[in-house]
């Protein structure tokens, strides 16, 4: 007699293919989070080192190898609450005030005289950093221009610190200070804690039980992409990630900050022009000419980087973000998806021009670069955001209307790229479906843009349902947008309770 | 009766599993609510931080369910292997038995290591392992087991203790166990067929036979300056050696006459204590990099029970490394001799005579005087990998004094490719192809090398 096997597992699998099409996240039927408690006191962890040779091994070759092998799909980010956004952790802090970023960005200030220079090595990672005390006994890093190029570096870190703090991220203050030799530094405030070394990146730090998300996993890690492309920030070094313990063990908490951006804004662009073109072993950049030449192929021409004033790295206002690389690899970027980008184009889009001006000025540099260095981040800051609301459909809850008279309840949405003005609402329209929590399709239908705000309609029949997705889908000149939106919502009486987004 | 193939399990299992998932999909089983429903807006726990009851499932899920379960295997081995093996690297610094000053700063303290090891080559079974290498400020310890089958074991134990005052060293002690099958011995000589000390009794080229190694090694490593290092040890081993069981015809009982291979048959306990000195002024060993290096030693042998046995080892090493048009391109020469000269006229197990692990053709000649030369080409293409083509050439002699024309007529020698991953202080990886009038041999090995450590781990 025949087996019956693999009958039976033909049918399965037939059966289970047709079974599993689209099927909604689901939410549950609580409020966003809007704070995750990872400050809960811990032991003080132990201090991590960081082997460069093996890191570059892990990064290039283990990771292209297992990432290879792995057809999973790349999860949603897990430190995201239910409405997308990242809520506020040991890893991000939205500012006070979103209109003033800057307001709360100086905490203790820069450096109080007198100081004293302290023989403790540095470790923000800038080459010939010094550490000083302050005054009040505050530790500060001093990292000093390249010679020949004044007042680069230096503006570089104390503007990107701060760009970096409007967006959110834990990063510590920088100003500039000059001695009583005349010379300029930056005076970076670190370490600011406890330094526990760099951040691991592919795993949680084992001796933190508050560290419980996978870093691969955090947006706030994958979207550094984006804001790397924005700022120019070439050189993603691990050691810039730091971790910190603050307060004193075992009441303390780890946070983890980003640190070293002197390199931003073109400046590491800048160091490795230069220093290929003073390479006299320089290779090609071609890998496989490196193969099969056998490291014997002609050396490329030695051309030194020219920029219109010194005080301003390798930075254009030509961007395409997408294309935007950092080296050495970070591995967070491959999971990086479109929602991530979208998140990191929000909150790049919603700096004030005012507060771009003030990170600017804050470097102390001449007029003329600090113009046209205001005028290349936003030109770079529109290229950002037309790539980031192309990715999906960007839209946002404004509110949910409740049925009045004959008109049913209504979920208004705003369409970012329109309020941006990156694109007309004339050339816009949504498909918008109504889905049940398994994926079921209740209806659809087509709406027009007539402005930046989208009114949804939510029909009757749907309060039907314990579970309500409305999935919208733009089209910029009838072309179909990668990424549906979605709101999910749970009928409350006569209207609807927002329960979550995805983007 | 239908029979499975072990990849149609596999593909079963893959499709259950993913059967499973959906079944489970499709009727939602939603996490325990928040304690506080109404009002938290802070949470504790990560997990509730999405506020996510079910994940989000595409049509495309399945298929990608699938090839996990059929990935998961590899995609693991070779994740724990890198991440592994860059962890042990950083503990055990380079293959030098004495770190220096900032390998010993730059080694994590106090962290316990657990990792797997692959060797495969050319006419041996492929070896799988497991490594632990534990690590604190001043011992560090490693256990390593490797297994190729019922007849290939080799168990290994060593502990390490670091001395970073202003003589480093490093005392170490180890115990060793190896069990290898299917060994084969093509008596002694350049020519071994035309060699008049072989009696075959066959035509056969070679005899095989089971080897049980056990040892006991004590060692002092002194580094008496940045590139000067003093090497002392001392071992006791067992070895005995029996024919393959199951060889039948190929058996060395069967290929050499009875009593013609010294050592077949009989246990041989053997003491040996070894100087050695060594001059390295290259500034990493696993990376292309130019210097010289000088290494000496000597040593003296002789049996405490069983056999009567007594030798001693006299040889050097030397290489020279030098930049091409690229100092990352670096040409290298280098030149190995090992003596053995029997004392108080007793004869020498074959087994202790020298053998030519330098040799990257077939390693199957012995005798008392072994050579070999090679010249190797690399160029580093990353910081972490490089590329090498190399030549070698090899000779074995009954003595000094015997060496003729002939042996240059006979010469051996092979070319090959390899390829290296490497740190600034250790060997991640290493695949080598090289071919020889004898044959193809393929090299892949993941994972710090076995042979680490003094010179007596390269026997």
């Amino acid at each position: 007699m025949r087996s019956r096997t693999p009958k039976l597992l033909f049918l399965t699998l037939v059966a289970t293919l047709a079974a599993c099409g689209y099927r909604p996240v689901r939410f549950a039927d609580r409020p966003p989070v809007t704070r995750v408690a990872d400050d809960k006191p811990v032991k003080m962890p132990d201090k991590s080192t960081f082997i460069n040779e093996l890191y570059k091994a892990d990064v290039y070759v283990r990771r292209e190898l297992v990432n290879g092998l792995d057809p999973r799909r790349v999860p949603h980010a897990l430190d995201v609450n239910a409405i997308d956004e990242v809520p506020r952790s040991s890893w991000f802090q939205r500012p006070r005030d979103e209109h003033a970023p800057l307001r709360d960005y100086r905490r203790d200030g820069p450096p109080r005289p007198p100081i004293r220079f302290l023989d403790d090595p540095a470790s923000s990672g800038t080459p010939e950093a010094v550490v000083i005390s302050d005054a009040r006994g505050l530790r500060y890093e001093l990292q000093p221009d390249l010679k020949d190029r004044p007042k680069m570096r230096t503006a570089a870190a104390v503007i990107a610190s701060r760009l970096l703090h409007a967006i959110g991220y834990r990063t510590p203050e920088v100003y500039i200070l000059t001695l009583n030799t005349g010379e300029r530094m930056a005076a970076t405030r670190w370490p600011n804690g406890e330094d526990l070394g760099p951040t691991p990146i592919v795993s949680t730090r084992g001796d933190d039980p508050n560290d419980a998300i996978d870093h691969l996993d955090r947006r706030t890690l994958r979207a550094l992409h984006v804001v790397c492309g924005w700022l120019a920030i070439k050189r993603l070094r691990p050691r810039m990630l730091r971790d910190v313990y603050v307060g004193s063990s075992p009441k303390g908490y780890v946070e983890h900050q980003l640190v070293g951006l002197d390199g931003a804004l073109g400046v590491d662009d800048y160091i490795d022009a230069v220093k290929w073109a003073n390479d006299p072993d320089r290779q090609d950049s071609n890998f496989f000419l490196r193969v099969f030449s056998m490291g014997l192929s002609p050396k490329a021409p030695s051309i030194m980087p020219q920029t219109r004033w010194p005080s301003v790295g390798l930075i254009t206002e030509r961007l395409l973000p997408a294309e935007h690389d950092t080296s050495p690899p970070f591995e967070p970027f491959d999971r990086m998806s479109a929602s991530d980008v979208y998140w990191a184009t929000k909150r790049i889009a919603a700096i004030p021009h005012a507060s771009i001006a003030r990170a600017i000025m804050a470097a102390r540099i001449k007029a003329k670069p600090q113009n046209w260095l205001l005028q290349v981040l936003h030109m770079r800051r529109a290229a950002v955001i037309a790539y980031g609301y192309d990715r999906v459909t960007p839209l946002e809850v404004v509110t949910i209307k409740p049925p009045a008279r004959e008109q049913p309840a209504f979920v208004e949405l705003a369409d970012l790229a329109i309020t941006a003005g990156v694109m007309k609402a004339s050339k816009t329209s949504y498909q918008v479906r109504y889905l049940a929590s398994d994926g079921d399709e209740l209806g659809s239908i087509a709406l027009p843009a007539r402005g930046a705000v989208l009114s949804v309609p939510l029909p009757v029949k749907l309060r039907a349902h314990d579970y309500v997705v409305v999935q919208v889908t733009g089209k910029r000149s009838k072309t179909r947008l990668p990424r549906a939106f979605e709101v999910h919502l749970k009928p409350s009486g006569k209207t609807f309770r927002l329960l979550g987004v995805r983007h | 009766m239908c029979r499975w193939s072990f990849a149609r399990k596999l593909l079963v299992v893959g499709v259950l599993l993913s059967v499973a998932s959906s079944v489970g999909a499709a009727e939602p089983t939603p996490k325990p609510e928040a304690k506080d429903a109404s009002s938290k807006k802070e949470s504790a726990d990560p997990e509730q931080v999405g506020g996510v009851e079910r994940d989000e499932r595409h049509s495309s899920d399945l298929g990608r369910d699938i090839g996990n379960v059929l990935l998961f295997v590899p995609r693991n081995v070779i994740d724990l292997l890198f991440k592994g093996t860059s962890a042990a690297a950083g503990l055990i610094a380079d293959n030098q038995l004495v770190p220096r000053y900032r390998d010993l700063m730059g080694a994590p303290g106090g962290d316990i290591f657990l990792f797997p090891t692959l060797f495969a080559e050319t006419g041996s079974a492929a070896s799988v392992g497991l490594r632990m290498i534990s690590d604190s400020r001043y011992v560090t310890t490693s256990q390593r087991v490797g297994y190729g089958g019922p007849s290939d074991i080799e168990v290994e134990s060593r502990v390490f203790f670091k001395g970073m005052s202003k003589l480093p060293f490093v005392i170490s002690l180890e115990a060793y166990y190896k069990l290898e099958d299917d060994l084969e011995y093509y008596g002694v000589g350049i020519k071994p067929k035309r060699d008049p000390r072989n009696a075959f009794r066959q035509p056969a080229d070679y005899g095989l036979y089971t080897e049980r190694h056990v040892r006991g090694l004590g060692s002092l490593g002194l580094r008496l300056a940045e590139n000067y290092e003093l090497l002392l040890s001392a071992s006791l081993a067992r070895r005995q050696v029996r024919d393959t069981e199951d060889a039948g015809a190929e058996a060395l009982s069967a290929v050499f006459a009875p009593g013609s291979v010294t050592g077949f048959g009989v246990d041989s306990f053997i003491t040996y204590g070894e100087m050695a000195a060594r001059f390295d002024s290259r500034e990493s060993r696993s990376k292309p990099s130019p210097g010289v290096m000088l290494e000496a030693y000597t040593g003296g042998a002789l049996s405490f029970q069983g056999a009567n046995v007594a030798f001693m080892r006299i040889g050097w090493r030397a290489a020279a490394a030098f930049t091409v048009y690229r100092r990352t391109n670096i040409l290298m020469a280098r030149a190995v001799f090992d003596r053995l000269v029997p004392l108080g006229g007793l004869e020498v197990p074959f087994n202790e005579l020298p053998r030519q692990p330098d040799f990257r053709g077939l390693d199957n000649r012995r005798d008392f005087l072994s050579m070999v030369g090679s010249v190797d080409y690399s160029w580093m293409l990353v910081p972490f990998m490089g590329m090498r083509v190399f030549a070698d050439f090899a000779s074995v002699a009954p003595g000094v004094a015997q060496l003729e024309l002939d042996h240059v007529k006979h010469l051996r020698y092979a070319v090959g490719w390899g390829m290296d991953f490497f740190t600034n202080t250790s060997s991640l990886a290493r695949m080598a192809l090289s071919t020889s009038p004898d044959g193809v041999r393929l090299l892949f090995s993941v994972g710090v090398p076995d042979t680490y450590g003094d010179r007596q781990h390269r026997e």
